[in-house]
């Protein structure tokens, strides 16, 4: 799969990568009615355990992985013309940066938290907050993973002078978007809700 | 630059700046289906604009508008449910 598409459509994204992005957002969002439904029967002791997460660390990489999506929907449009290919690289490894930004933040809470006596046994929410980050977080190394494949694919395309694996740029970045629009709803789930 | 993706951009990280505000400085019960109903207006405004689903065929768009308002109304739904009524 080669050559360009025109500036205006959408980049050609496959039907399968619909089907799992939107599958995947289906089991995300039973995750989330699931943690809200037992925070119904205990909510003192949610909200108590709540109160002990860092909300700024929370609203911090909730703008990273807002920006590493710009990041990733504007490689994406420079993609369609040959020329934009150039400007494309730098903001794959932009994106692939703001994961790793994500990931040191995510390492710092998770440290803080654990050096401060608690972990995924603590109570109920703290089961659900180990238990939904790090699924999230595991997406996340995946996402990354996909990013860095469409960066040395982009690369060798820009060196060869061939085209660029759409069926894989298409994918790597529908997965990243869907990593970001789940962290979007987890943030105030779990660091906002009262 | 004032291409889409930046004003979404901008958007998106005034909304979650102003539901962070809200949280921390509001008190009410409205607080946060408010905050809820702002995440899924960011979650939206990502899939339209960055995934670029509003230029999509139809079918597509709908899967997804559907997708905001069920996930909305059962997450919503859910935080209004009350077991001890």
């Amino acid at each position: 799969m080669t050559g360009t598409v025109s500036e205006t459509a959408p980049f050609p994204v496959e039907d399968g990568v619909w089907v799992v992005v939107l599958g995947e957002l289906c089991v995300f969002t039973l995750f989330f009615t699931t943690f809200l439904y037992y925070r119904a029967f205990s909510p003192e002791l949610f909200e108590q355990s709540r109160a002990l997460l860092r909300q700024d660390l929370g609203a911090l990489n909730t703008i990273i992985l807002l920006t590493s999506s710009w990041c990733v929907a504007t490689a994406v449009r420079a993609l369609r013309s040959v020329d934009g290919r150039q400007r494309a690289l730098p903001l794959l490894l932009g994106a692939l940066s703001c994961g790793v930004a994500f990931i040191i933040v995510k390492i710092f809470e998770y440290g803080g938290a654990i050096h401060a006596g608690i972990n995924v046994l603590t109570d109920e929410f703290f089961m659900f907050y180990f238990m939904l980050t790090g699924i999230h977080l595991l997406h996340l190394l995946v996402g990354m993973g996909l990013l860095a494949a469409t960066s040395v694919n982009l690369r060798r395309a820009i060196a060869s002078g061939s085209g660029v694996s759409e069926p894989l740029v298409g994918f790597s970045s529908c997965f990243w978007h869907m990593l970001d629009l789940v962290w979007i709803i987890l943030f105030p789930l779990l660091y906002l809700l009262r | 630059m004032t291409h889409p993706f930046f004003l979404t951009w901008i958007t998106l990280t005034l909304a979650t700046l102003l539901s962070w505000w809200l949280d921390i400085s509001v008190n009410g019960a409205w607080i946060g289906t408010a905050v809820l109903l702002i995440a899924f207006f960011k979650a939206r405004l990502v899939l339209m604009i960055f995934m670029e689903v509003r230029h999509a065929p139809a079918a597509l768009r709908w899967c997804c508008e559907a997708w905001v308002i069920v996930a909305c109304t059962a997450v919503v739904g859910t935080y209004w449910y009350s077991p001890i009524s």
